[in-house]
């Protein structure tokens, strides 16, 4: 998936008035490129993240997910983008506790009703991908950080995303689980062809990605790493 | 689906909170289905009892509300007897006449006399046409065995064709050819303790026929002996002589004991005065016009048609209703209290969660469902299992019922409307307590929920 972003701004509301997050940022990500994003706490890295996984809107300018302008489409379409070409993989993993490993990697599957038949199948298959097979019907709070990623990989990429997006991926990890974990989304990326934007403050796991941008004051610029 | 699948297991995973408000919902479903199950039970019992009579006009005080149970308490105030020496028709009629016509104490002619009353002038013209029937009805309440049981006073003189005078009013009754059934074998549960025709009982006659039910509360099966005489003996603690026992199978009246009206005067000390008169008509279709000349004739009276009476008695049934609903109401308050904070608690737990579903593409709606769908569970489940206590909890409640406002017979009955309106209850506690916390979820921004801290 191709991603191009035009002019972006983005303002919180303060309590001493408008907190500017991101000035003027212009990006353009190429199909099946894996890039990072560095820079530290508070920059604007997540908003970043979210403006691009459809979860937020910008105040002004355009994001395009392959030739969709997400700024302007309607709320529902939006969701549609979100769960049928986007992964998302978040730093606390956010696994459902309630579910089992394989559970968890087929309620995507499940709300987006793809895969009908097979689904039990393909989170079989995404669960080799990230070698959690094993723990198919494990209670997600036995597994340990590194392997709750997995899973939480796992679920993102089941329904064959374009575009993936990982907000501090190995923020919780130690250094074993961080580089398992970067290998891994090295191979999905290579293997999946899926377009990877990740947010790091970790230069050793930026340098996993093809290109590092860094961005810092809301302004956005390439990383010297 | 994926809604009611993660509904059912987050209600698994959190067992003691969706056991709190099971019990929460048990409790209101229960207090309501006890408490308006006597509300239910008298309304069903006072429309079969009124309906079930062939009495087209009944005849009380002016002002009288009445329920036809007669005096039970606190449920239906008791009142002043008819005394029909003192009321004065408004036609020309001297108050020597009118004494000689109602001269109740000549009870075996009750009949004819009110006739005679209610229809002819004193120059032997119709006053008010259409009565077919009429007769004088009295009650009162004695302990018996110790039960409080409500006796009817009634003519039993015998009609043209020798039926059972009552037995004309009191539809129902299972007598046959006027004779009440005497064989055991023959009417199951139904017979009479000595062989011995209806007609033959005389209004004096110190006996009494007792309804099924209340005869096998008071054990009256007990004193009948082998060859089905009645035991005097056994019987020595009891009123009057038990003279049968018969069935209705419906409202009130088997758990009603019946004598004659002379024996129940002597007995209540009213000598001549009855609580109510009891008409029927020839042409039921002229009815109003026939009340209305009753009324004419008769201010100090009230007349009233079936409907009347019911209608009347519904009022204290409505009353009553609403103030055991009031007191259920403090039940289902707690309850949706309950049900309420346990979602809400429930919800802000699961912010995050719900912020991340909404991040990996699941919409509002699947959630607003998920939450409510748990909600409807738990009150379901709490609504099925509060039946079940309601209707353990309204056999104590109208044992202590009964016991508290002396009565006789059982009020407390589970309606088919009535678990209807139980399990509406239920999903009116599962839909509110899921409320504010699906608008609290439809409201919230993703990123507000992914960062939500409790």
């Amino acid at each position: 998936m191709r991603i191009r972003m035009k002019g972006i701004y983005k303002y919180w509301e303060g309590e001493f008035g408008k907190i500017r997050v991101l000035e003027n940022v212009n990006l353009d990500i190429a199909d099946k490129e894996f890039i990072a994003i560095m820079g530290p706490s508070g920059t604007g890295k997540s908003t970043f993240l979210h403006l691009l996984g459809c979860i937020d809107k910008p105040n002004f300018g355009e994001i395009y997910l392959d030739n969709t302008d997400i700024c302007t489409i309607p709320e529902n379409i939006r969701e549609e983008i979100r769960l049928e070409h986007i992964g998302f993989i978040f730093q606390n993993y956010y696994l459902i506790p309630t579910l089992s490993v394989l559970e968890n990697v087929m309620l995507p599957m499940q709300l987006a009703n793809s895969f009908v038949g097979k689904q039990e199948e393909r989170a079989m298959k995404m669960l080799e991908l990230v070698g959690m097979e094993a723990k198919w019907n494990s209670d997600t709070a036995k597994l340990s950080g590194g392997q709750r990623q997995r899973v939480s990989t796992a679920r993102a990429l089941v329904n064959n995303p374009g575009l993936l997006l990982a907000d501090e991926p190995t923020g919780n990890l130690d250094s074993k689980s961080t580089r398992e974990v970067m290998d891994m989304l090295k191979i999905v990326n290579r293997q999946q062809g899926v377009t990877t934007v990740m947010v790091t403050h970790d230069s050793k796991v930026a340098a996993y990605a093809d290109k590092v941008y860094y961005l810092d004051e809301g302004r956005i610029s390439t990383a010297n790493i | 689906m994926i809604a009611f699948s993660l509904a059912k297991k987050n209600i698994i995973r959190k067992q003691e909170r969706s056991l709190l408000t099971i019990i929460g919902v048990i409790l209101a479903v229960g207090s309501f289905v006890a408490l308006l199950s006597i509300a239910e039970g008298l309304n069903k019992k006072l429309t079969s009892e009124v309906m079930s009579k062939n009495v087209d006009i009944y005849v009380t005080p002016s002002g009288v509300v009445s329920l036809p149970t007669g005096s039970i308490g606190a449920l239906g105030a008791d009142y002043e007897d008819i005394n029909l020496d003192q009321e004065l028709p408004k036609s020309p009629i001297s108050l020597e006449q009118v004494n000689n016509r109602v001269d109740i104490n000549k009870i075996k002619k009750v009949r004819g006399n009110l006739i005679d009353f209610l229809n002819i002038d004193e120059e032997g013209n119709q006053k008010v046409p259409n009565i077919k029937s009429a007769i004088g009805v009295t009650r009162f309440q004695k302990k018996i065995r110790g039960r409080n049981v409500v006796f009817w006073g009634l003519p039993f003189g015998t009609a043209d064709d020798g039926t059972p005078l009552f037995s004309l009013y009191l539809n129902g009754m299972r007598v046959q050819n006027g004779v009440f059934p005497v064989e055991t074998k023959q009417y199951n549960d139904i017979y009479c303790l000595e062989k011995k025709e209806i007609s033959d009982l005389s209004n004096e006659e110190k006996v009494f026929i007792s309804g099924q039910k209340i005869a096998e509360e008071l054990n009256l099966k007990d004193i009948i002996d082998k060859n089905g005489k009645i035991s005097m003996k056994s019987s020595s603690d009891l009123l009057l002589k038990p003279e049968a026992i018969v069935s209705f199978n419906s409202g009130f009246q088997d758990y009603f004991c019946y004598m004659p009206i002379q024996t129940a005067l002597t007995i209540n000390g009213s000598d001549g005065k009855v609580k109510e008169i009891w008409i029927q008509v020839e042409n039921k279709s002229k009815i109003k016009e026939t009340k209305r000349l009753l009324k004419y004739y008769f201010p100090n009276f009230e007349f009233k048609t079936s409907e009347e009476y019911l209608g009347a008695s519904g009022e204290i049934v409505k009353y009553a209703w609403f103030m055991q609903f009031a007191i259920a109401l403090i039940g289902i308050l707690i309850a949706t209290t309950a049900s309420m904070n346990t979602m809400l608690m429930s919800t802000f737990e699961r912010i995050r969660e719900f912020g991340a579903l909404r991040a990996i593409g699941a919409n509002r709606s699947v959630i607003a469902s998920m939450i409510l769908i748990e909600s409807l569970i738990l009150s379901v489940i709490g609504g099925i299992a509060g039946i079940i206590v309601g209707i353990i909890g309204s056999a104590f409640l109208d044992d202590a019922v009964k016991a508290l406002f002396q009565i006789s017979f059982p009020m407390a009955n589970i309606t088919p409307a009535l678990i209807l309106y139980a399990m509406l209850l239920s999903v009116f506690i599962g839909i509110v307590g899921a409320l504010i916390p699906i608008i609290i979820v439809y409201r919230i921004e993703i990123i507000k929920a992914l960062k939500w801290d409790m």
